[in-house]
């Protein structure tokens, strides 16, 4: 029957319809989108989604000082240059941020790509927004943008869709289906923080590639009378415990879960897209992203890059990444 | 054993024969309280209500309006007892439970409860010291001049170990220190009375008024729609129509945000400072072409109400909001928020519309119905 959410100093928030349904039969009640919007007014609009982990602040501005995810690709002389247009970016439904989402303890709503679509849609039309010039996804974000492709093909002029694909790999799957029975095991047994520590780890193996570990994480084995440790653990760890200080265990599944059910007809897109993909992501394979490539029947452009960050990198191959937008959004 | 009230030669249903209402488990009046609403009440693993085999909690609820009768409908299918419904003038009651779909059949006529055979023509303050229900709705309208009745009678409630849900945003502003704040509070459901930010209001109470530097609160779903049928072009004496029907309403923002003020700063309602009920007529709409003009720069307007810490009386106004700001609140919820120093707290409710509203005090009841009365 309510929501509470912090908006720290930058942050909209937009009211969903009291009565939301999720696609797959849940209804949030009262619901809430907090977004983030800079740029000129009357610039064209951007939509800048990131992973499950990103959010609504995308880089650095006079409203919001903090350092964004995608630092160094948005802002004034970026390849989204916040002088030109202007850039809308939103929390996640069922995630962490301004959102609406579930409270620890409380039941885990089934929210799929499509519905962060039908959130965002929502959130364009309060902002009177009748036209988007692109919508810039990656990773879960490009799933999302797909659905904006089928969902409101009028209302986009093109997506950018990075390290992303029509559905989730079976690999990717199998992988999420063991941290999801972690982090459940851990909501039963009273160890939720634990498990979704734990979890993050067992995510980490599969953004990164065997080549990028195996040239950071060289040190020798140290056995302290528990066991043994290697560097990687040590790694391992910190991103579990960085991770588990933002999420909780009900976040987690929540988003974790939307990705696993995703689901595009390709052929439903009905908007231009640029895909760009990474050999050596694990998590979304070049090969699946071929696939799309051929099965869109409005494609821009299809660019597969090698990189050693695998699927994180869209975050670790800037200059990539840039050379791709400003191809897209030019 | 249930007395069987004999039908009177008016045509009085003969089923309103009071009979122990089932021991059924909870289901769930509505759609919104299915186990999938993200926002609601429900924890996962935890049944609402009492505890197995714990005695039913047995309810009156005083008021027969609207709400009342759609709290009724979804009290027939709760693991607890009604044993009494009242009006100002009467109370039919039955230790052993209340035919509800006769008590609702008699209500929904508007006839009032003392043409019920065997009902009991006793002033509330007498109907409540008699039945001493465990849980007590305040469900009924209740205008300036009987404010002091009600709250009289809540702290007769609270007393005598009983829980007390309330409805209606003057009383519990006008006890609000009290009731949030003081021994009782556990005891004291309020999130219908605010809209449904009642139970977040009180789950963050102590950050709150540790940090919270000022509120504001918005949520007066009529004058929302008359601002946006003006917005979408419809004329100001038709959008009136349409938002505002034949009735005179009392904007209840300000009482809202007084409860919100005397929890969070401690400020204490006083006759004399308290935001007096205002009704519509009191609040003059700002003139159309103003609204338009608002909208088409892309803000909007809605009717919003403020205070401060150490700051003096409530301020009500109609204000330019921007879209796509907490504040700028569809017409079917309300909006409080906080400035705190890490940002804005907001908090949303959707007890709005009569079936939002019996849904809150449901929420409320349910809460308090496990609590055992302590005298």
């Amino acid at each position: 029957m309510s929501s509470t959410v912090t908006l720290s100093p930058g942050a909209g928030v937009c009211h969903l319809p009291v009565r939301f349904p999720l696609a797959r039969g849940a209804v949030l009640a009262g619901g809430v989108l907090a977004y983030e919007r800079i740029g000129p007014v009357d610039a064209p609009v951007v939509v800048v989604l990131g992973g499950i982990s990103a959010g609504r602040h995308c880089c650095a501005h006079e409203g919001a000082p903090a350092r964004g995810w995608w630092e160094g690709l948005v802002g004034d002389g970026c390849a989204i240059d916040t002088r030109l247009v202007q850039v809308l970016s939103f929390d996640w439904l069922g995630g962490v941020g301004g959102s609406t989402a579930p409270g620890e303890g409380e039941e885990v709503p089934f929210v799929g790509t499509e519905d962060q679509a039908r959130a965002l849609v929502h959130l364009l039309d309060e902002l009177r927004i009748d036209r988007v010039r692109a919508v810039v996804g990656s990773s879960y974000g490009g799933m999302v943008a797909l659905q904006c492709g089928v969902l409101a093909a009028g209302r986009f002029e093109r997506l950018a869709v990075i390290a992303a694909s029509a559905a989730s790999h079976p690999m990717a799957s199998a992988s999420r289906a063991v941290q999801r029975a972690l982090v459940e095991l851990g909501l039963r047994t009273g160890r939720g923080r634990e498990a979704l520590e734990l979890a993050r780890a067992l995510a980490m193996t599969t953004y990164r590639t065997p080549e990028e570990l195996g040239e950071r994480f060289t040190g020798a084995p140290v056995f302290d009378g528990q066991g043994v440790r290697l560097p990687v653990h040590d790694w391992l760890a910190a991103h579990g415990a960085r991770f588990a200080a933002r999420w909780t265990p009900e976040r987690f599944l929540c988003l974790n879960r939307s990705i696993d059910a995703h689901v595009v007809d390709p052929a439903a897109v009905r908007v231009p897209v640029a895909l760009l993909g990474f050999d050596g992501d694990q998590l979304v394979p070049a090969a699946q992203i071929r696939d799309l490539a051929r099965a869109l029947p409005h494609l821009l452009v299809h660019h597969e890059r090698r990189s050693r960050f695998g699927h994180d990198a869209f975050l670790k191959e800037p200059a990539v990444v840039a050379a791709f937008l400003r191809e897209v959004l030019r | 054993m249930p007395v069987p009230l004999r039908a009177s030669a008016a045509g009085v249903p003969a089923s309103l024969v009071a009979r122990p209402i089932g021991h059924d488990t909870i289901t769930g009046a509505t759609a919104s309280t299915a186990a999938r609403d993200t926002t609601g009440f429900r924890s996962s693993g935890q049944s609402p209500g009492l505890s197995p085999g714990a005695a039913r909690a047995t309810v009156h609820v005083l008021g027969t309006g609207a709400v009342a009768r759609a709290l009724l409908r979804r009290l027939a299918h709760e693991p607890v007892t009604v044993v009494a419904v009242s009006d100002a003038e009467a109370t039919v009651f039955d230790r052993g439970g209340l035919s509800l779909d006769a008590v609702s059949a008699h209500l929904v006529c508007s006839a009032p409860l003392a043409v019920l055979p065997r009902a009991e023509r006793l002033a509330p303050e007498l109907a409540l010291s008699f039945v001493a229900a465990d849980v007590v709705v305040f469900a009924g309208g209740t205008a300036l001049g009987h404010l002091e009745g009600a709250i009289e009678r809540g702290r007769s409630v609270l007393r005598r170990g009983a829980s007390l849900v309330l409805a209606e945003a003057s009383v519990l502003a006008a006890a609000a220190g009290e009731w949030l704040l003081g021994l009782h509070r556990e005891r004291v459901g309020a999130d219908a009375a605010l809209g449904g930010i009642g139970h977040r209001l009180a789950g963050e109470l102590a950050e709150l008024r540790a940090d919270c530097r000022s509120v504001a609160f918005a949520g007066d779903p009529w004058s929302t729609a008359f601002v946006q049928a003006v917005e979408a072009g419809i004329a100001p004496a038709d959008a009136r129509a349409l938002a505002f029907g034949a009735e005179a309403v009392e904007v209840t923002a300000p009482a809202r945000l007084a409860a919100i003020r005397a929890a969070v700063f401690g400020a204490e309602w006083s006759r004399d400072a308290a935001p007096r009920p205002f009704v519509r007529d009191e609040l003059p709409e700002p003139p159309s072409e103003l609204l338009r003009a608002r909208a088409r720069r892309g803000a909007t307007t809605r009717l919003v109400a403020r205070v401060s810490r150490g700051g003096g009386d409530l301020q009500v106004g109609f204000e330019e909001v921007p879209r796509g700001t907490p504040l700028a609140a569809p017409p079917d919820r309300v909006v409080a928020v906080y400035e705190l120093p890490a940002g804005q707290r907001v908090h949303t409710g959707i007890a709005v519309t009569v079936e939002g509203h019996a849904e809150a005090l449901l929420g409320d009841l349910r809460l308090l119905a496990g609590k055992e009365v302590r005298t």
